[in-house]
């Protein structure tokens, strides 16, 4: 029952990503909430916890990309996978400055690899500094929203 | 191999790179069509809510501008007016003279009206999803278009029922174009912020601001004529041959709901 009703959230997080979330654009930018969500659940429940649900979400927004197969699937993976070890290797506690941090490199990486693996499939992405800026800045805030609410759900100090 | 297998990061690439083979065979078309078929209608509800709450608050933030505009528009549209009377009259004389030759009056195009349910959720691509696909007469390719003969951009991904449209500020979007008032022609190319890049424009030729540009259907790929947008803003150096151009669209593609795939 909890899988089912986790699988229906992510769900309708993916549609509310690719209907409504563009109307939240400042400066040309969307917020990146399916993104923050992932990173957000990797660093409470880890990534062997989690790693079905993100398979699920990347395929999902696989589906609605324009982007080649599969490039945000492994976006994700990559990313969440990245923030989860230098969580569980570098840092002894989730703190608030941790996580920013985490979240702040998980969009980064995320970003890069997109650009970087499109360029595979003869695609233009090209890295635009004052974008992506403006994307973690935004990311961040929605991100502290989500690890608050997420740290009250899981009971987790 | 069986460590390999517990490696969760190692088994989901696995999986990942499963999905996209399958993909690529065409073993997954029957699960995307379902999955859209049975989400579309929650799409298509979410998007139109979205949109009416952020015209919405669009319409508190430029209340001010509103009376201002009112006038502008009266005005555009007196101007307006005139021209189609104009336009109509040189209709009836391009057609008495096609008769008068022998040729071919040519005929109206088949439009496919299409709701756009998605849109792409990175910054990184401009994509539409909307609700027409193969089994509509979509093909990959189709020219998309707003009323008024506005070029949108053009079908990337052709499924079943629905398709993907790739804008043309999309930053992979290219499309040769050419200003309507000189008949300077260069290459229309997407870009990050909201205009658009008008390249490979020969630096002799001069360029004004409010021009219109149109599509000059010298690829192929876009039939002729299409409106894209005006020239905002030139950018010209003193080395090379070319200079280059920034054109604001003509449609707000944050406000679209519906558009038409021209069959081909």
């Amino acid at each position: 029952m909890k899988v089912i009703l986790t699988v229906l959230f992510f769900l309708l997080a993916v549609i509310l990503q690719t209907t409504s979330v563009s109307f939240l654009a400042i400066f040309g930018v969307i917020p990146n909430l399916v993104l923050i969500m992932v990173l957000v659940m990797v660093l409470l429940k880890g990534f062997d916890k989690s790693w079905k649900y993100i398979i699920l979400i990347g395929f999902l927004l696989d589906l609605f990309s324009g982007l080649p197969f599969g490039l945000i699937s492994l976006g994700l993976v990559s990313s969440s996978y990245l923030i989860d070890s230098l969580n569980r290797n570098v840092f002894s506690a989730v703190k608030f400055w941790i996580m920013s941090g985490l979240v702040a490199l998980g969009i980064l990486v995320y970003n890069l690899f997109l650009i970087g693996s499109a360029r595979f499939f003869n695609l233009d992405l090209f890295l635009n500094l004052r974008y992506l800026i403006i994307e973690i800045i935004y990311d961040l805030l929605f991100a502290f929203i989500f690890f608050y609410v997420a740290k009250k759900i899981f009971h987790k100090k | 191999m069986k460590k390999i297998l517990h490696n969760s990061f190692i088994f989901s690439l696995l999986i990942i790179f499963c999905f996209i083979f399958l993909n690529y065979l065409g073993a997954l078309q029957v699960p995307k069509n379902i999955f859209f078929k049975s989400t579309s209608v929650v799409q298509k509800t979410i998007y139109i809510f979205s949109l009416e709450i952020s015209d919405f608050f669009r319409f508190f933030s430029s209340i001010n501008n509103i009376k201002k505009e009112n006038a502008n528009l009266k005005q555009q549209n007196t101007k307006l007016l005139g021209e189609i009377v104009k336009f109509n009259e040189t209709e009836q004389e391009n057609e008495f003279f096609r008769q008068q030759m022998g040729l071919e009056i040519s005929g109206a195009e088949q439009l496919i009206l299409a709701d756009i349910i998605g849109q792409d959720s990175s910054n990184l691509g401009r994509y539409f999803l909307i609700n027409k696909g193969i089994k509509h007469g979509v093909v990959k390719k189709s020219v998309v278009i707003t009323s008024g003969n506005i070029l949108v951009g053009q079908v990337s991904e052709a499924d079943d029922y629905f398709s993907k449209v790739q804008l043309i500020t999309d930053t992979n979007c290219r499309v040769s174009a050419r200003i309507q008032e000189s008949g300077v022609v260069g290459l229309i190319i997407g870009n990050y912020e909201s205009n658009l890049i008008f390249d490979l424009l020969p630096r002799e030729q001069e360029i004004a601001l409010e021009q219109t540009v149109v599509t000059s259907g010298i690829s192929g790929l876009f039939p002729s004529g299409l409106f894209i947008g005006k020239i905002q803003k030139v950018i010209s150096s003193d080395v090379g041959i070319l200079q280059k151009a920034e054109v604001i669209p003509l449609v707000d593609f944050s406000k679209l709901q519906k558009v038409f795939i021209i069959k081909k």
